[in-house]
Protein backbone atom coordinates (compact mmCIF):
# COMPACT_ATOMS: atom_id res chain seq x y z
CA UNK A 1 0.00 0.00 0.00
CA UNK A 2 2.49 2.27 0.60
CA UNK A 3 4.64 1.68 -2.23
CA UNK A 4 1.19 2.24 -4.11
CA UNK A 5 0.90 5.54 -2.76
CA UNK A 6 4.49 6.47 -3.41
CA UNK A 7 4.19 5.60 -7.01
CA UNK A 8 0.66 7.48 -7.43
CA UNK A 9 2.50 10.61 -6.02
CA UNK A 10 5.38 9.96 -8.58
CA UNK A 11 2.46 9.70 -11.33
CA UNK A 12 0.75 12.97 -9.41
CA UNK A 13 3.62 14.59 -10.02
CA UNK A 14 4.73 13.88 -13.78
CA UNK A 15 1.67 14.63 -14.97
CA UNK A 16 2.08 18.04 -13.16
CA UNK A 17 5.28 18.59 -14.76
CA UNK A 18 4.35 17.56 -17.97
CA UNK A 19 1.31 20.17 -18.08
CA UNK A 20 2.86 22.66 -16.52
CA UNK A 21 5.38 22.75 -19.48
CA UNK A 22 2.57 22.15 -22.01
CA UNK A 23 1.07 25.86 -20.42
CA UNK A 24 4.18 27.41 -20.92
CA UNK A 25 4.47 26.80 -24.46
CA UNK A 26 0.61 27.69 -24.75
CA UNK A 27 1.79 30.93 -23.02
CA UNK A 28 4.38 31.42 -24.89
CA UNK A 29 2.29 31.42 -28.22
CA UNK A 30 -0.10 33.57 -26.37
CA UNK A 31 2.90 36.02 -26.36
CA UNK A 32 3.83 35.73 -30.09
CA UNK A 33 0.25 36.57 -30.42
CA UNK A 34 -0.63 39.38 -28.54
CA UNK A 35 2.65 40.91 -29.72
CA UNK A 36 1.97 40.24 -33.02
CA UNK A 37 5.83 38.99 -33.77
CA UNK A 38 4.67 37.08 -36.60
CA UNK A 39 3.98 40.81 -38.42
CA UNK A 40 7.80 40.40 -39.16
CA UNK A 41 9.30 36.89 -38.59
CA UNK A 42 6.29 34.78 -40.16
CA UNK A 43 3.23 33.41 -38.98
CA UNK A 44 5.61 29.95 -39.11
CA UNK A 45 8.47 32.23 -37.12
CA UNK A 46 11.04 30.68 -40.15
CA UNK A 47 9.46 32.78 -43.16
CA UNK A 48 10.17 36.70 -42.19
CA UNK A 49 9.14 38.98 -44.07
CA UNK A 50 12.61 40.25 -44.68
CA UNK A 51 15.54 38.40 -45.21
CA UNK A 52 17.69 40.97 -43.19
CA UNK A 53 15.37 39.28 -39.99
CA UNK A 54 16.29 36.14 -38.56
CA UNK A 55 14.58 32.23 -38.81
CA UNK A 56 13.41 31.92 -34.88
CA UNK A 57 11.67 28.52 -35.17
CA UNK A 58 13.56 25.62 -33.63
CA UNK A 59 16.71 28.31 -32.69
CA UNK A 60 18.08 27.18 -28.64
CA UNK A 61 15.33 28.31 -26.04
CA UNK A 62 18.02 29.30 -24.02
CA UNK A 63 19.68 31.73 -27.03
CA UNK A 64 16.74 32.91 -27.86
CA UNK A 65 15.46 33.95 -24.32
CA UNK A 66 19.34 35.53 -23.54
CA UNK A 67 18.54 37.84 -26.67
CA UNK A 68 15.39 39.41 -25.83
CA UNK A 69 16.80 39.92 -22.43
CA UNK A 70 19.72 41.60 -24.60
CA UNK A 71 17.42 43.60 -26.24
CA UNK A 72 15.80 44.65 -22.36
CA UNK A 73 19.64 45.49 -21.11
CA UNK A 74 19.85 47.79 -24.51
CA UNK A 75 16.99 49.47 -24.02
CA UNK A 76 17.30 50.37 -20.42
CA UNK A 77 20.43 51.92 -21.37
CA UNK A 78 23.00 49.01 -19.91
CA UNK A 79 27.22 49.04 -21.11
CA UNK A 80 28.03 47.80 -23.84
CA UNK A 81 30.13 45.58 -21.25
CA UNK A 82 26.94 44.02 -20.11
CA UNK A 83 26.10 42.01 -23.46
CA UNK A 84 23.34 44.69 -24.96
CA UNK A 85 21.30 44.63 -28.12
CA UNK A 86 20.51 48.51 -29.30
CA UNK A 87 17.52 47.69 -31.58
CA UNK A 88 14.82 50.16 -31.55
CA UNK A 89 12.07 48.09 -32.72
CA UNK A 90 13.21 44.88 -30.71
CA UNK A 91 14.02 46.96 -27.49
CA UNK A 92 10.43 48.35 -27.76
CA UNK A 93 8.73 45.24 -27.98
CA UNK A 94 11.06 43.30 -25.51
CA UNK A 95 11.02 46.06 -22.42
CA UNK A 96 6.78 44.62 -22.54
CA UNK A 97 7.74 41.45 -21.87
CA UNK A 98 8.30 39.61 -17.89
CA UNK A 99 10.70 37.40 -17.21
CA UNK A 100 7.67 34.28 -17.41
CA UNK A 101 6.79 35.92 -21.02
CA UNK A 102 10.46 35.58 -21.97
CA UNK A 103 11.11 32.45 -21.14
CA UNK A 104 7.28 30.72 -22.47
CA UNK A 105 7.90 32.31 -25.90
CA UNK A 106 11.26 31.14 -26.17
CA UNK A 107 10.32 28.04 -25.49
CA UNK A 108 7.50 28.27 -27.96
CA UNK A 109 9.52 29.08 -30.14
CA UNK A 110 12.35 26.55 -29.90
CA UNK A 111 9.28 24.04 -30.57
CA UNK A 112 8.45 25.29 -33.44
CA UNK A 113 9.78 23.35 -36.46
CA UNK A 114 13.04 25.35 -38.69
CA UNK A 115 15.47 24.53 -40.88
CA UNK A 116 18.23 26.02 -38.10
CA UNK A 117 21.56 23.01 -37.21
CA UNK A 118 24.29 22.91 -35.27
CA UNK A 119 26.68 22.22 -38.13
CA UNK A 120 30.36 23.10 -39.23
CA UNK B 1 39.81 74.08 -54.11
CA UNK B 2 41.27 71.95 -57.52
CA UNK B 3 37.27 71.41 -58.27
CA UNK B 4 36.85 75.35 -58.33
CA UNK B 5 39.39 76.28 -60.45
CA UNK B 6 38.64 73.61 -62.84
CA UNK B 7 35.22 75.21 -63.41
CA UNK B 8 36.89 78.32 -63.34
CA UNK B 9 40.22 78.64 -64.08
CA UNK B 10 40.16 83.08 -63.61
CA UNK B 11 38.17 82.93 -60.21
CA UNK B 12 41.17 83.46 -58.08
CA UNK B 13 42.19 86.54 -60.22
CA UNK B 14 38.50 87.92 -60.24
CA UNK B 15 36.96 90.30 -57.88
CA UNK B 16 33.76 89.34 -55.71
CA UNK B 17 31.78 90.88 -58.27
CA UNK B 18 32.56 88.73 -61.10
CA UNK B 19 31.92 85.61 -58.64
CA UNK B 20 28.84 86.89 -58.09
CA UNK B 21 27.93 86.74 -62.02
CA UNK B 22 29.89 83.42 -62.16
CA UNK B 23 27.38 82.03 -58.83
CA UNK B 24 25.37 79.96 -61.21
CA UNK B 25 28.27 78.53 -62.36
CA UNK B 26 29.72 77.61 -59.24
CA UNK B 27 26.14 76.53 -58.22
CA UNK B 28 26.11 74.07 -61.03
CA UNK B 29 29.26 72.73 -60.39
CA UNK B 30 28.68 72.31 -56.43
CA UNK B 31 25.76 69.96 -57.71
CA UNK B 32 27.47 68.24 -60.39
CA UNK B 33 30.61 67.52 -57.37
CA UNK B 34 27.08 66.34 -55.06
CA UNK B 35 26.03 64.26 -57.25
CA UNK B 36 29.25 62.45 -57.84
CA UNK B 37 29.18 61.90 -54.45
CA UNK B 38 26.25 60.43 -54.17
CA UNK B 39 26.78 58.10 -56.99
CA UNK B 40 30.55 57.23 -55.30
CA UNK B 41 28.81 56.59 -51.90
CA UNK B 42 26.64 54.28 -53.93
CA UNK B 43 28.71 52.19 -55.08
CA UNK B 44 30.45 51.85 -51.26
CA UNK B 45 27.11 50.73 -49.86
CA UNK B 46 26.72 47.81 -52.78
CA UNK B 47 26.33 44.39 -50.80
CA UNK B 48 29.50 42.57 -51.12
CA UNK B 49 28.36 39.19 -53.27
CA UNK B 50 29.19 36.00 -50.66
CA UNK B 51 30.96 32.86 -51.82
CA UNK B 52 31.07 30.29 -49.66
CA UNK B 53 33.45 28.30 -50.79
CA UNK B 54 35.99 30.71 -50.21
CA UNK B 55 34.52 30.75 -46.32
CA UNK B 56 35.75 27.24 -45.86
CA UNK B 57 39.31 28.88 -44.98
CA UNK B 58 37.78 31.46 -42.80
CA UNK B 59 35.40 29.34 -40.03
CA UNK B 60 37.53 28.07 -38.34
CA UNK B 61 37.32 30.99 -36.06
CA UNK B 62 33.41 29.76 -35.58
CA UNK B 63 33.16 25.93 -35.53
CA UNK B 64 35.27 26.40 -32.12
CA UNK B 65 32.13 27.33 -30.54
CA UNK B 66 29.06 27.66 -33.30
CA UNK B 67 29.63 23.58 -34.56
CA UNK B 68 30.03 22.07 -31.26
CA UNK B 69 26.70 20.89 -30.06
CA UNK B 70 25.81 21.69 -26.84
CA UNK B 71 28.60 24.59 -26.24
CA UNK B 72 27.54 27.98 -23.68
CA UNK B 73 28.07 31.11 -23.57
CA UNK B 74 28.23 31.88 -20.06
CA UNK B 75 27.34 35.65 -19.41
CA UNK B 76 25.57 37.37 -18.25
CA UNK B 77 23.33 34.03 -18.63
CA UNK B 78 24.23 30.82 -19.25
CA UNK B 79 23.13 29.83 -22.60
CA UNK B 80 23.51 28.12 -26.16
CA UNK B 81 25.29 29.86 -28.57
CA UNK B 82 22.84 29.99 -31.27
CA UNK B 83 22.53 28.04 -34.13
CA UNK B 84 23.74 29.64 -37.00
CA UNK B 85 23.45 27.17 -39.62
CA UNK B 86 20.23 27.21 -41.99
CA UNK B 87 20.16 31.03 -40.66
CA UNK B 88 18.85 33.46 -43.88
CA UNK B 89 22.61 35.16 -45.12
CA UNK B 90 21.14 38.42 -45.02
CA UNK B 91 20.34 38.18 -41.31
CA UNK B 92 23.75 36.79 -40.33
CA UNK B 93 25.30 39.97 -42.23
CA UNK B 94 22.95 42.23 -39.76
CA UNK B 95 24.52 40.40 -36.92
CA UNK B 96 27.90 40.38 -37.47
CA UNK B 97 28.02 44.23 -38.70
CA UNK B 98 25.75 44.59 -35.14
CA UNK B 99 28.94 43.27 -33.46
CA UNK B 100 31.54 45.45 -35.35
CA UNK B 101 29.48 48.66 -35.18
CA UNK B 102 28.49 47.98 -31.15
CA UNK B 103 24.90 47.99 -31.90
CA UNK B 104 25.25 44.10 -30.32
CA UNK B 105 27.91 43.48 -28.09
CA UNK B 106 30.00 40.03 -26.88
CA UNK B 107 33.26 40.12 -26.00
CA UNK B 108 33.95 37.08 -28.58
CA UNK B 109 32.06 37.72 -31.45
CA UNK B 110 33.09 42.05 -31.14
CA UNK B 111 36.23 41.02 -31.61
CA UNK B 112 35.74 38.63 -34.74
CA UNK B 113 33.31 41.01 -36.16
CA UNK B 114 35.87 43.44 -36.10
CA UNK B 115 38.25 41.40 -37.98
CA UNK B 116 36.32 40.27 -40.59
CA UNK B 117 35.91 42.11 -43.76
CA UNK B 118 33.08 42.97 -45.62
CA UNK B 119 34.22 40.22 -47.85
CA UNK B 120 34.44 37.79 -44.82
CA UNK B 121 31.25 38.78 -44.11
CA UNK B 122 29.78 38.01 -47.46
CA UNK B 123 31.06 34.66 -47.39
CA UNK B 124 30.56 33.54 -44.08
CA UNK B 125 26.75 34.32 -44.22
CA UNK B 126 26.48 32.62 -47.44
CA UNK B 127 28.31 29.51 -46.11
CA UNK B 128 26.58 29.27 -42.61
CA UNK B 129 23.16 30.01 -44.74
CA UNK B 130 23.72 27.36 -47.76
CA UNK B 131 24.72 24.72 -44.29
CA UNK B 132 21.90 22.57 -43.42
Amino acid sequence: MKHLKLALCGFVVMIGSGLAQAADLKAGKASWEKLNCASCHGADAKSPIMPAYPILAGQHADFLAHALKAYQRGAAGAPASANVRKNAVMGAFAVQMSKQDVENVAAWLASQPGPLAVRR
Amino acid sequence: MKLFKFMSPNLKRSGSASIARRLPQVFAGLAMAASCAFASSGLAAEPAVGNAEAAKAKVSMCIGCHGIPGYRASFPEVYSVPKIAGQNAAYLQVALRAYASGERTHLTMDAIAKSLSDQDIADLSAYYAKLK
